[in-house]
């Protein structure tokens, strides 16, 4: 059962009737918080595009099994524009189930560079990491998934996703060093 | 980029609206067959009328080969010396073509019937060797003679007698009179 705001009901019930206005304002609703989102897992804004889009149209076909109770709406769109951000990146690249590790070393991050970067500037320098590690760090240090979880969303193993992980922190490091 | 996602998006949506057999009661589907049945029938319009048309004008060019076998055999001196059961078979000349092509020309229509009874009831091809010796020197010995025929009568002109009709030589002769005594030299 959909329960949400007041004035997003209207818009509910006619993007669940199909109906194309209501469906492009409730597109135009959540377009900044779903393109932050796919910014994420893509390289440029094109990636980010074909994400969005993929997205929204999964949005629109299952917003009937939309169930309230379980959740928001925004963490319902998150969920999906995420899971096709991981979809995306698994499209694009293949993961190395050779390389797996068990423990992930943290490696010495220097907090005051951090500060004096702007939140763009960050990610910009994520963006720059190989798609694979890249998919690996967003979903870790941002989204906020354990290994268990990313492994079971890419198809891998614990370890490999630990070792990108890793991998994603050392070249992080270079960058920032770099940066400096 | 915002209005470029909403039209992938829209793009997507309504193909899928207009694949799902359960939306809007089939309506895009019917529109396709009536496309591909008029492109059919055009299709085969042009096709009879092309059959059509090529059968129509096919038949004038059939008569050249024959009129050209005519001539090659009028002009060919050594064909009736040649025996024909000798000879090897030459596809570029066949002889079963000479019968088909006697109608056409001045040979008299008893040599034909005597060398067109035998073709008449059997398929060209198949009477290839067996009939063209016995055909080809007939025609060919015939046409002489009635071609001379007819020049002669076309370049001879017609006698002319000189002179008043009635009239004989005895009618213009003098004779000298008797009476005068003189010599006539």
């Amino acid at each position: 059962m959909i329960a949400t705001a007041p004035h997003i009901d209207p818009l509910l019930e006619g993007c669940l009737q199909a109906d194309r206005k209501a469906q492009k304002q409730f597109y135009l609703q959540y377009y900044q918080f779903a393109m932050t989102i796919a910014l994420r897992y893509s390289r440029d804004e094109m990636d980010a595009a074909d994400i969005m889009s993929h997205a929204f149209v999964k949005i629109f076909k299952s917003l009937k099994s939309y169930d309230s109770s379980k959740g928001s709406l925004h963490a319902w769109i998150k969920k999906i524009v995420v899971n096709e951000g991981l979809d995306h990146i698994k499209s694009r690249e293949r993961f190395s189930e050779t390389v797996e590790i068990e423990s992930v070393p943290e490696p010495e991050i220097r907090n005051e560079v951090l500060e004096q970067m702007g939140a763009d500037e960050i990610m910009k320098l994520v963006q720059k990491l190989p798609p694979a590690t890249h998919a690996v760090f967003v979903a870790y240090a941002v989204e906020g998934y354990n290994h268990r979880e990313i492994a079971e969303k890419l198809n891998i193993s614990e370890g490999t996703s630990k070792w990108h992980l890793s991998e994603a922190r050392s070249i992080l490091q270079k960058l920032l060093l770099k940066h400096t | 980029m915002r209005d470029m996602i909403w039209d992938r998006i829209e793009a997507a949506l309504d193909a899928d609206d207009g694949t799902d057999p359960g939306d809007n009661g089939g309506v895009p589907t019917p529109s396709v067959p009536p496309a591909g049945i008029i492109t059919g029938g055009v299709l085969l319009l042009i096709i009879a009328g092309w059959w059509f048309f090529s059968n129509q004008t096919s038949p004038p060019q059939q008569p050249p080969f024959p009129l050209q076998q005519q001539t090659e055999k009028t002009t060919a001196p050594p064909l009736p010396t040649v025996s024909p059961g000798t000879r090897p078979i030459d596809p570029a000349l066949p002889a079963q073509q000479l019968p088909a092509a006697a109608p056409a020309t001045t040979v008299p229509q008893q040599a034909i019937a005597d060398s067109s009874n035998s073709i008449a009831a059997t398929p060209l091809n198949k009477t290839f060797n067996d009939t063209a010796p016995a055909i080809a020197p007939p025609p060919v010995v015939n046409l002489q003679p009635v071609v001379q025929k007819d020049v002669k009568k076309d370049s001879v002109p017609p006698v002319k007698r000189r002179g008043v009709q009635g009239l004989t030589p005895n009618d213009y002769r003098v004779v000298p009179k008797k009476d005068s005594g003189q010599k006539v030299q």
